[in-house]
């Protein structure tokens, strides 16, 4: 078995920054040159990449990624063959705040696609020389302008940024470790707050609140608390009883970069059982973190977890509705390597970031969650959280 | 931002509304001669399925099946089941499923259903997918003959129900509560964004699910909360703005906060209010609106912007008078009506929904008055 580096090894990143800083800037540039060069390589000239600013944990926004400015609306960004850059923006209010982040490039427009198809005549491409990215995004409804814009594009340009992208430079490494770090400290939060009686969804006030002080934009949370979990679920206005497990995948976002933490609290002490089974899915993401290796496939990571739930006489919960997936990757640009499961027919790459959890159903304790952040590099999977997390137990 | 209802008070919004705006539904697809409709739902597009199983998918993309007089069938989850029973617990829809191949499997449960053929209509279809999914759906749909549901929808939801009024003016009560918590902050404190995590805080205690603020900038820009918003004014010595949106059991309610002395512009703002309250009415539209205004604001409607959209399971929705030239008010509709108002150094908003009637409109706190009264 390969050894692994410490966790002090990936956590000694450079400082975020801010959305102006030259390490940001340095970073936008370097993915635009970087995209630009692989659109070339596959025989276009320029790129246009669209986003209608639809934001979530498991979705990418490659505008933001290839210029820094997070969109509030459709917008679109414009990549000549000179390397010279376009940010097309909407709503009409939000210019200046895009403009701070990448100077005289933006304006603002009513169409995206109208400015779009202006560019493209004043670059002389043809509708073929373009490669578009982010049709996926594109509703049907705007897809006509899209065609009338930028012609018919079949998908390559989507996937072309999701490789591009997947490689995760050090500044997105270093929101996303800052992200971790604030998911933690929530954590801790969690747990000095967190008593019989209160509601889920007032344990995620608190939580919430905490990470935002904290600096995070964003938080995909699912906390939900039951004697015996069917699953984990956003939180509903059920209160927290003793006997409880509460379950919480703290997600918080630090410049786009989404992060998750797997936990589960027991609310009084915990049975044996809970113990035991706690300690099997301890064990099968040790399983599956070994597995994570470059040019490994997904599929093995998700395999060796299952092995050693199989192995427990487990085998028949190694599927939906017990479990999901046993990960999925975390990006502003790119999700790959994507969900971690025995379906996948992707290889790991070096860079990757995703979240590895052995989450799932057991007939003894219900739902349990357990998982961490983590990103391949050369020797495996490292984490980004500080430590494994633990069962916990509040309210004894 | 946080989508999707994970709370329900059934006092407030009970099942047998449902019913309701089922048997509305019924008489839309009679109307238009339709066998079934099929709805729609991503996170930020509610549609048929927020209005008609009280399910507001927080992420994956949600279907509703429903052949009118029926059960309706609600395909949704990231898949695989696991979390039907949440789902279960947040819809009056039990029939929770889940298929890889999502044309395939509607046109299963419309088959088993007994559609196998005629007129279905589709909600939400031109927002929810992309042109290649939605044409992979479609694909599905060759024995039958697809119409838009859209406009039928708009016409059911733009005309809230009693119970959807209720929600929305809880919304608003609890964004009230809100702003209090933001002032006291503001005047403890002064930290606009400590004061915001606080305004946060209040609305989720509460149970709000979706909280949304702009701030205004030093430059005069506004700006999203919290992105962007280290340079916002602050409260003690510049002029002072914060919009304030958030979302209980689904529905809408926003609010503007200035500083407390309210100089010409903020007088400005509010008297453009009220001056749009006072010309909408049936037969409205965008265009009568702004002809009242500067009527009404003479040289200073150029320091105006109006919005008038309608607003419930989403925060802007049809009608859109201010944006749509074809758009007019009909009775009955829940407008709301928000004023920008701008001068060299500030930015200040005023918002106010409303309930549109043949000769005017009156503010949706108040149209619940009439009714109290007649019970004493």
């Amino acid at each position: 078995m390969t050894q692994r580096p410490t966790t002090t090894d990936v956590r000694n990143f450079p400082s975020a920054g801010t959305a102006s800083s030259p390490t940001l800037v340095d970073a936008v540039t370097g993915r635009q040159r970087r995209l630009l060069d692989a659109a070339k390589s596959s025989g276009r000239e320029g790129v246009v990449i669209y986003t209608a600013a639809e934001h979530s944990l498991l979705a990418t926004d490659g505008v933001w990624w290839a210029s820094g400015f997070k969109p509030m609306g459709e917008c679109a960004l414009g990549i000549g063959p000179d390397g010279s850059f376009e940010l097309w923006v909407s709503p009409e209010w939000d210019l200046s705040r895009a403009q701070e982040a990448v100077g005289e490039h933006a304006s603002s427009v009513t169409d995206v696609f109208a400015a779009a198809k202006a560019w493209r005549k004043r670059m002389s491409l043809s509708r073929e020389e373009v490669l578009l990215c982010g049709t996926d995004k594109i509703s049907a409804r705007r897809h006509p302008s899209a065609v009338a814009a930028l012609g018919e594009h079949d998908g390559t340009g989507d996937r072309l940024l999701l490789e591009i992208a997947r490689w995760r430079d050090e500044y997105e490494r270093a929101l996303a470790l800052k992200a971790t770090e604030i998911a933690e400290l929530g954590y801790q939060r969690l747990l000095e707050e967190l008593h019989p009686g209160l509601g889920e969804f007032a344990v995620v006030a608190i939580l919430d609140g905490f990470l935002r002080e904290l600096g995070s934009e964003d938080n995909f949370v699912l906390v939900s608390a039951s004697q015996r979990n069917r699953s984990v679920h956003p939180p509903t206005d059920r209160t927290v009883e003793r006997g409880d497990v509460l379950l919480a995948e703290i997600s918080p976002s630090v410049g786009g970069m989404f992060t998750q933490i797997c936990r589960s609290v027991t609310i009084g002490r915990a049975g044996p059982g809970i113990v035991d089974d706690y300690r099997l899915l301890d064990t099968a993401f040790e399983a599956g973190r070994d597995a994570c290796v470059p040019g490994g496939p997904v599929r093995g990571a998700a395999e060796a977890m299952n092995a050693v739930l199989t192995e427990a006489g487990y085998g028949d919960y190694c599927r939906p509705p017990y479990m999901r997936a046993r990960g999925h990757g975390l990006g502003i640009g790119s999700v790959l390597p994507g969900d971690v499961t025995v379906a996948s027919k992707e290889n790991f790459a070096e860079g990757d970031y995703f979240v590895l959890h052995p989450n799932q159903y057991l007939p003894g304790s219900g739902y349990l969650l357990c998982g961490e952040p983590v990103v391949v590099d050369p020797s495996g999977a490292r984490l980004m959280s500080s430590r494994r997390g633990e069962l916990a137990t509040v309210g004894v | 931002m946080k989508h999707g209802r994970s709370t329900w008070d059934r006092a407030l919004l009970p099942p047998d509304e449902f019913e309701e705006r089922r048997l509305a539904v019924d008489r839309a697809a009679e109307a238009m001669g339709v066998a079934a409709v099929v709805g729609f739902e991503d996170s930020s597009h509610p549609g048929l399925i927020g209005y008609l199983s009280n399910y507001l998918t927080a992420g994956a993309l949600a279907t509703l099946i429903y052949v009118p007089g029926g059960e309706a069938t609600l395909l949704a989850g990231l898949g695989g089941g696991r979390d039907h029973p949440f789902i279960k617990g947040m819809s009056v829809v039990q029939d929770v499923r889940w298929f890889p191949q999502l044309g395939v499997g509607i046109a299963e449960v419309l088959e088993e259903r007994g559609v196998t053929e005629g007129r279905i209509a589709l909600a939400g279809s031109g927002d929810c997918f992309n042109k290649a999914r939605a044409d992979g759906v479609l694909a599905a749909f060759e024995r039958y003959e697809v119409v838009s549901f859209d406009d039928a929808l708009d016409t059911l939801r733009r005309n809230k129900r009693e119970r959807e009024l209720s929600v929305m003016r809880a919304t608003h009560a609890i964004l009230g509560e809100a702003r209090s918590a933001l002032l006291a902050s503001l005047k403890a404190t002064g930290e606009v964004h400590d004061a915001l995590v606080v305004a946060e805080r209040v609305t989720k205690l509460r149970g709000c699910r979706d909280f949304r603020a702009l701030v205004l900038a030093r430059n005069g820009s506004l700006r999203p909360w919290p992105d962007g918003s280290a340079d916002a004014t602050s409260w003690s010595s510049d002029p002072f703005t914060v919009y304030l949106a958030a979302e209980y059991l689904g529905y809408w309610a926003d609010l503007g906060v200035s500083e407390p002395d309210q100089g010409a512009t903020a007088s400005l703002c509010a008297q453009a209010l009220d001056v749009a309250q006072a010309s909408l009415r049936v037969g409205s539209s965008g265009d009568s609106l702004r002809s009242a205004l500067s009527d009404q604001l003479g040289a200073a409607v150029d320091h105006v912007t109006l919005e008038a959209t309608g607003m419930g399971l989403s925060l802007v929705e049809a009608p859109n008078l201010s944006d749509d030239a074809s758009a007019v008010a009909r009775e009955g509709d829940l407008i709301c009506l928000r004023v920008w108002a701008r001068d060299d150094r500030a930015l200040k908003v005023a918002t106010r929904q409303v309930l549109v009637e043949e000769e005017g409109s009156k503010p949706l706190e108040d149209s619940h008055l009439g009714w109290s009264n007649s019970l004493r």
